[in-house]
């Protein structure tokens, strides 16, 4: 194996991590505050509809990305009038939701959007300096704007849910919400901001497809990566900085794939048997990381003691 | 009585979804049943072609979506047109067999006199509707050879002519000598395709090495675009891509200034979308078959066949791109030109699915016992 080919399989699977990134550290924010968003892949499909249309209009990839946080804030407020006012079940809630966008983005694209526009996308950013390494200038110090961008939202989110008074109550009602509800806080009102806050970022990841794909959309542009996301947080085990290290992980095996396939000896194998890897690789490392466990009060719904159910 | 409130909303959320999934298939639902298509009145004897007819088809894809979709649906739209049809509906973006099967025979049921599915790898969903509506007419292409109800045409492409002639393309412009192909499914009639230009590139120049990836997908732009970046890694400056709107994902790598120069899409001519990259488009006809069937029905010359559609039909051109075609020197041209002729007058074979439909099944056949 040549250096060229290590670079490229580290590279696409950088570039290949981060829409699934952007979703799993939104997606983190609610699993520790005891929600969990199956919604998330509907979620990404309005970001990356958005942003196509907004790119199509304008032109502008920074309106294309910053299109998706108004989105996603809708959706969320949306999702979580569902999960957490009405208290209806997640993962069903969830599912409507999916079918829902995937119907509501391809009729509006058909209305707006087709018609296979120019291929376009954002250039990787060299960083002065550090792109001409070998080997880790092309992997870490070529990419677009959006792969960094994940990367410090990542930390951002960490230092959010591990240093700061709100990532304490949200993950204290993730845990123990009649608890955190005895001691006063609003366990409906948390909720709510951890949905108003992850659904922008799941929506971004959504955008980012867009904007580093090609610049068009196409019906169930996302195709399960909102999904994988879901695998990529418990991967991580809800933490924001082993999720970077899981969808790395995760990109990196469906990068290695198409390697394989003509890959001396490894070519010799079907290529069928490379095409499952990235999903072989996720169960295995989901088997491996069987300690992790979903904070107790993930996907309930949250009841006042002495009100009836919703 | 919240609950009562919540199961409404969610019955009226699901109701929304049905529509909007519904909405999906038929575009504009006016099919009433009224037009008496008159089954097989006028058209006896000879000349009178049949007007009013009801043409529905059937496309993975839309439209307009500058690929397979959009070549299938001028097709019938066109060929309507030009037999006076009272309706031609498109139903776009199915995907699975009972997608397919489920449409088709809604189109049946509402009084459509022919319905064209073109996707190939749904023929028992043909053959299942045409069995259950035997008064209408189902076209189907990109199919295989097997049974046919007495209600279906089939025909199929020689794709593998146009993509053996891309393949002498791209083999007299390597630099690296090295060449690449990006499918979206391993089956018979794609791996012809790929394997077709693999063997063009051979008869020219033996010395080429290939790489051919599978990815899994017709439109998933980021998996073709690392696909390609592998490619690209082991010298490979020029791709043929046998997979649909995911093509994008590797012009965009293309236009990134690498070592791929250059790539050939299929389908449809694709200079619009990326017009520094495409070197050339294979193209088939694809208007052509699906209007095939629309004059079958109209001049009542249908026929239940299968029948394998070449050069001689428009099955397997080139068709070169303003911006790159002056980088593609005369004798190129001229060598795909003479490959063009010796295929139609039969001098020179492309083997069909038997023979090259799996993956790397070229590499075995010496291209110069090809010539006959």
């Amino acid at each position: 194996m040549n250096d060229g080919v290590f670079v490229a399989i580290l590279t696409s699977g950088f570039a290949l991590c981060i829409p699934i990134l952007w979703a799993a550290v939104g997606e983190v924010i609610n699993e520790r505050a005891g929600i969990l968003n199956v919604g998330i892949e509907g979620v990404m499909l309005f970001g990356a509809f958005a942003a196509a249309i907004t790119l199509k209009e304008s032109d502008s990839f920074v309106l294309a990305f910053l299109v998706a946080l108004p989105v996603g804030l809708i959706a969320g407020a949306v999702l979580a009038w569902f999960y957490v006012t009405r208290g209806t079940d997640q993962i069903v809630t969830g599912i409507i939701f999916n079918l829902f966008a995937l119907g509501m983005t391809t009729v509006l694209y058909d209305e707006f959007l087709t018609g296979a526009g120019q291929v376009r996308g954002i250039d990787g950013i060299d960083v002065p300096g550090l792109a001409d390494l070998p080997v880790i200038g092309p992997v870490l110090f070529d990419q677009t704007v959006v792969a960094y961008a994940a990367v410090l939202v990542a930390v951002v989110v960490f230092l959010l849910l591990n240093r700061t008074w709100l990532g304490l109550y949200l993950r204290g009602i993730g845990e123990r919400p009649r608890a955190g509800d005895t001691a006063g806080l609003s366990v409906i009102r948390l909720r709510y901001i951890a949905l108003l806050l992850a659904c922008p970022l799941v929506a971004v990841g959504g955008a980012t497809i867009i904007i580093t794909q090609g610049g068009n959309f196409l019906p169930n542009v996302t195709s399960g990566q909102g999904f994988i996301a879901l695998a990529v947080v418990v991967l991580g085990r809800f933490n924001p900085l082993w999720i970077v290290g899981g969808a790395f992980l995760f990109g990196l095996s469906t990068a290695l794939q198409f390697q394989a396939q003509n890959l001396g000896f490894l070519a010799d194998l079907p290529a069928q048997l490379w095409l499952a890897m990235p999903y072989i690789v996720t169960i295995i490392a989901v088997v491996v990381a069987k300690s992790a466990q979903y904070p107790a009060a993930t996907a309930i719904p949250y009841t006042k003691p002495g009100t009836s159910a919703p | 009585m919240r609950l009562k409130r919540l199961w409404a909303l969610m019955a009226l959320l699901a109701i929304v979804v049905l529509v909007v999934g519904a909405g999906c298939g038929d575009d504009d639902d006016d099919s009433g049943g009224g037009g008496d298509s008159g089954g097989s009145g006028e058209s006896s004897g000879g000349g009178e072609a049949k007007t009013g007819m009801k043409i529905a088809l059937l496309t993975p894809g839309t439209g307009d979506d500058g690929s397979w979709g959009q070549a299938v649906s001028e097709g019938a739209k066109e060929y309507g047109e030009k037999y006076g049809a009272e309706q031609v509906e498109i139903a776009e973006n199915l995907d699975t067999p009972d997608q397919y099967e489920q449409q088709a025979t809604a189109f049946a049921q509402a009084g459509f006199d022919l319905v064209v599915l073109a996707n190939g790898s749904v023929q028992q969903a043909t053959q299942r509707s045409a069995q259950q509506y035997p008064d209408t007419l189902f076209g189907e292409i990109a199919v295989e050879e097997g049974a046919l109800a007495d209600n279906i045409s089939a025909a199929n492409g020689k794709w593998q002519n146009g993509t053996f002639l891309a393949g002498i393309v791209a083999a007299m412009m390597t630099e690296t000598n090295k060449l690449a192909t990006i499918g979206g499914f391993d089956f018979p009639a794609l791996t012809a395709e790929m394997e077709g230009f693999v063997l063009g590139a051979r008869y020219v120049n033996p010395d080429i090495t290939f790489q051919r990836t599978y990815i899994n997908s017709w439109t998933d732009t980021g998996k073709a675009r690392a696909a390609a970046e592998a490619q690209q890694s082991r010298g490979a400056d020029i791709i043929f891509s046998a997979t649909d709107q995911a093509t994008q994902g590797i012009f965009q790598l293309a236009q990134g200034g690498g070592t791929l120069k250059y790539v050939i899409p299929q389908y449809f001519n694709k200079c619009d979308q990326a017009p520094d990259v495409v070197l050339t488009s294979v193209l088939y006809n694809l208007q052509g078959i699906v209007g095939r069937f629309v004059e079958m029905a109209a001049e009542d010359t249908w026929k239940n066949e299968f029948v394998e559609l070449g050069l001689d039909f428009g099955v397997g051109t080139l068709e070169y791109c303003e911006g790159t075609e002056g980088d593609i020197p005369d004798d190129v041209k001229k060598a795909v030109e003479d490959a063009s002729k010796k295929i139609t007058d039969g001098t020179l074979v492309v083997p069909g699915l038997d023979e090259i439909g799996t993956s790397g099944s070229a590499d075995d056949i010496d291209p110069k016992s090809l010539e006959q």
